[in-house]
């Protein structure tokens, strides 16, 4: 089998981008009618859905918390997402970890205090995966989020880097992450330039982890201009329709 | 058209950035709006984004914090919006918040001790005091311990109500419901619509009937109640200020037949084609489209490329009101 | 969870003993729904329908290789799922909707394993030992009523959409099969759908029966039938659900009529569909982002 050329010569990666370019990314919000917040988020052929109920009643008697709401998280993949048809879709130990991440990012970033005695249910789903599914459903969540006005400290946004061959490299794809060098999932606050989530595999060296570490800050901001721009323009569209609602 | 600066400069001050900017108060409507380009730009925020940068004299209304370097940003996606030194930013969507004598439609989902709870889109289920309903009969007595062991037999559970919200939230946030007036009570014999509650504005008249015999009850919660217009009501309604499920044995809801149910069909489908277009639902726009679905049967109504035709009217309506500088103050919306 | 009180009730139930629900349809109204295929690119097939815009269902169909079932061994096999996403409401989270799932799967495999639905000798590779197996798995994304016939559109859409690839069987000299898949991506072969079934759900409310039925009315039906139909004007199977006390026979054979005759003009509405997807370029289509 022969080798894969991750970078070549000309710099270009598998799929032809730079190394510091992250794939092209579309969204669309609020799709489903019982969800009070949704988006369908692609990033490259990686797609994935989001869906947020809440605030609203907490459904367990007993879980409520007195001074805050409670988040819960659900991620899952669609048994068809991966190349391999996955055989369960949702309660193996990577789709738990996975959920259990997501929640505590955002219940670091979500402004639970206002809303005592309450649920916010985040639901994602994977449609297809081509790497980086954690980082897409954390924009995925977000965006859902902000579709149901439920107020965050700062816009969440979430990108991968990782090394293959001594070059730092943002958003990695299936292939590239599959070639087994590090991967360091990230999530940040923009605006407050905050850490809200960071795992790491694989090792690196000091120097090598700053380099990847930057280039995720980087992805992330890309993302974020790329997010923030789309959703002013679609909420401008919708406001000049609808300004008598002020 | 050179800058319109309200007399109230002062206010103004608050936030520095906008004195570059043509900067129009619409002073009904306390809207800070930009005017680019001959169109009107209201000042779109997302989450994390700075609204003011010293915000020590500002107040953090809903939407915006304040950070530890005293800036304010905001939390939501919205529309910034100022009344003095009041900031907050409306998002588009959001789970109904409530205020005190909004009209709402309900559902119950629980009946526990002397209360029951009800269902209002919002962001915990509301409570109805039994000491908050009229027990029929209408005479305002101390409710006994046999009222509230009857208390299914005046809402039971899944049953839909129209009630006021009576007063400040309860400690834990929740909203307390009144049914006292003969206008409130429990709904019988139409159609449950659920919209978005952003949609429904906030108006003098939530209670509407329209000439061609249907009456709507328009939710500030987004739940919608349509229903026939029966001149019989007035009477009942007199005599009996409380309609209980007893009282629904005894006088067998009237079958809506005919013409009446299409109607009621075109009012649904029509609310249901504004919602879809994301615009503003009240009477005169579900005429609106109603008028302009005439031709049409009532099911092609909610087809995706039939709704942009019929609510073309509507939308016009509305973006006339944009355009009119002294617009009412309709405070719909959050 | 929707939910109804018993005066609404009444309301819906008046409304289809007169022939107009409330949205306006008559009693044997559908309503209209999209196609679109080959949307997901890891499968080897895939649909997604919308049924009146709310209720949205995908389905992705992968094809492996592995054992046939001992008792065909000349045939390929069909395994059916379904799963309910708590996109379409929260209590199908964790494993609320299980029971769902299951009542949903059973419907489909029921209809669809079936010697003639779709040729399965022509999916065995080499008797006995291997053959492709074709995973269907379904994901319910939003529900507004009539998941049953939702699903069946969407899973003949997607198998009509799937492209199984090549093989070559090749017997080595220790007299073990080899098999080499195709890697060409235009080296397939498609599945002959023609015969698959779809379904159309009556269900009993009142004295009448309607067809399509919204959440609502769900709520309100004493039992509902779940027929296929397939091109041929065929029944292929029926499923009898709800917990009323019975259905009259003869008032079966009306509904059963009515089926078929509503079954055939939705299978036309969707060949017509679908080979309006097949000539789509797939570079055109935007899927979940319209």
């Amino acid at each position: 089998m022969s080798k894969i050329e991750f970078i070549s010569p000309e710099g270009l990666r598998v799929d032809g981008r730079r190394p510091q370019e992250v794939r092209k990314i579309n969204y669309r919000l609020n799709l489903f009618s019982r969800a009070d917040g949704s988006a369908y988020y692609e990033q490259g052929n990686t797609r994935v859905l989001a869906a947020v109920y809440g605030p609203r009643q907490v459904t367990r008697r007993g879980a409520s918390k007195h001074d805050r709401a409670i988040i819960n998280c659900e991620y899952s993949m669609a048994t068809f997402s991966t190349g391999e048809r996955r055989k369960s879709a949702k309660r193996d130990r990577r789709s738990t970890e996975i959920s259990v991440v997501i929640r505590q990012t955002f219940e670091s970033v979500i402004l639970t205090h206002l809303y005592p005695r309450t649920q916010i249910d985040i639901f994602m789903q994977v449609l297809q995966a081509d790497g980086g599914t954690r980082c897409a459903c954390i924009n995925a969540a977000s965006l859902a989020l902000i579709d149901a006005g439920i107020p965050m400290r700062d816009f969440v946004v979430s990108c991968a880097a990782g090394m293959i061959d001594g070059v730092a490299l943002t958003d990695l794809n299936y292939i590239e992450d599959s070639a087994g060098g590090p991967d360091l999932p990230l999530a940040i606050l923009p605006k407050q330039n905050k850490i809200c989530l960071l795992q790491m595999d694989s090792k690196l060296t000091i120097e090598q982890y700053e380099e990847v570490m930057q280039m995720a800050v980087e992805g992330c901001k890309q993302i974020h201009a790329v997010l923030d721009a789309k959703l002013k323009d679609v909420t401008d569209q919708l406001v000049n329709k609808r300004k008598t609602l002020l | 058209m050179s800058g319109y600066k309200d007399d109230s400069d002062e206010e103004m001050n608050v936030n520095q950035i906008e004195k570059d900017n043509e900067v129009l108060l619409d002073r009904k409507s306390h809207v800070q709006m930009t005017k680019t380009n001959g169109r009107l730009q209201v000042q779109i925020v997302t989450p994390g984004e700075l609204i003011v940068k010293n915000a020590s004299n500002a107040l953090c209304g809903h939407g915006t914090f304040r950070d530890d370097q005293d800036q304010l940003l905001s939390s939501v996606c919205g529309i910034v919006e100022r009344v003095n030194k009041l900031i907050s930013v409306r998002p588009l969507r959001a789970r109904y918040p409530g205020e005190v004598g909004d009209v709402v439609v309900g559902r119950i989902t629980e009946i526990t001790g002397k209360r029951w709870k009800v269902d209002i889109q919002a962001r915990q289920d509301a409570v109805m005091l039994l000491s908050s309903v009229n027990l029929p009969g209408g005479v305002q007595r101390r409710k006994t311990n046999e009222d509230q062991l009857n208390m299914r037999s005046v809402f039971a559970e899944n049953d839909l109500i129209v009630a006021e919200v009576h007063s400040r939230p309860n400690r834990d946030g929740s909203l307390q419901l009144q049914t006292r007036s003969s206008r409130y009570g429990k709904l019988e014999n139409g159609v449950f619509v659920r919209v978005y509650a952003a949609l429904v504005k906030r108006c003098t008249q939530h209670f509407h009937t329209f000439d061609f015999g249907v009456q709507v009850i328009l939710g500030n919660n987004g739940y919608i109640w349509i229903t026939k217009k029966t001149p019989v009501d007035e009477n009942k309604q007199k005599s009996m200020p409380f309609y209980t499920s007893a009282d629904a044995d005894k006088n067998e809801a009237e079958v809506i037949e005919g013409k009446d149910r299409e109607n009621i069909c075109r009012v649904r489908n029509a609310i249901l084609a504004l919602q879809s277009q994301f615009l503003p639902i009240y009477p005169a726009t579900i005429l609106d489209v109603i008028e302009m679905s005439k031709g049409m049967e009532s099911k092609e109504m909610t087809l995706p490329d039939i709704t942009p035709l019929i609510t073309k009217n509507a939308t016009a309506r509305i973006q006339k009101k944009m355009e009119e500088e002294d617009m009412e103050v309709v405070e719909g919306g959050y | 969870m929707i939910k109804i009180s018993p005066s609404e009730k009444q309301f819906l139930i008046d409304g289809i003993k007169q022939n107009m629900r409330t949205d306006g349809r008559s009693r044997l109204d559908y309503r209209a729904f999209t196609v679109e295929t080959g949307l997901v690119a890891q499968t080897n097939g895939s649909a997604r329908v919308k049924l009146a815009n709310n209720t949205d269902v995908l389905v992705g169909v992968k094809v492996e290789i592995g054992d046939p079932d001992p008792d065909f061994p000349d045939q390929g096999r069909l395994e059916v799922r379904v799963e309910c996403s708590p996109s379409a409401s929260p209590e199908f989270e964790g494993r609320g909707a299980e029971e769902m799932n299951a009542i949903l799967s059973a419907m489909l495999r029921n209809m669809l394993q079936n010697a003639r639905t779709v040729d399965w000798a022509s999916l065995c590779i080499s008797p006995g030992k291997q053959c492709w197996i074709v995973y269907v798995d379904c994901l319910v994304l939003d529900s507004a009523g009539n998941l049953f016939d939702a699903l069946s559109i969407a899973t003949k859409s997607a198998l009509f959409n799937t492209k199984v690839p090549k093989i070559e069987v090749m017997e080595t000299s220790s007299g073990q099969t080899e098999i080499e898949v195709s890697d060409d991506p235009s080296d397939f072969t498609r599945l002959s759908t023609a015969s698959i079934p779809i379904s159309v759900t009556l269900a009993k409310v009142g004295s009448r029966y309607i067809v399509d039925p919204t959440i609502e009315e769900e709520l309100c039906m004493e039992s509902r039938v779940t027929i296929a139909i397939n091109s041929k004007g065929n029944i292929c199977s029926i499923q009898k659900g709800g917990v009323s006390s019975g259905i009259n026979p003869s008032e079966f054979n009306k509904m059963l009529q009515h089926a078929r005759k509503i079954g055939l003009v939705l299978l036309k509405e969707l060949d017509a569909l679908l080979d309006k997807e097949e000539n789509n370029d797939t570079s055109t289509k935007i899927g979940f982002a319209r």
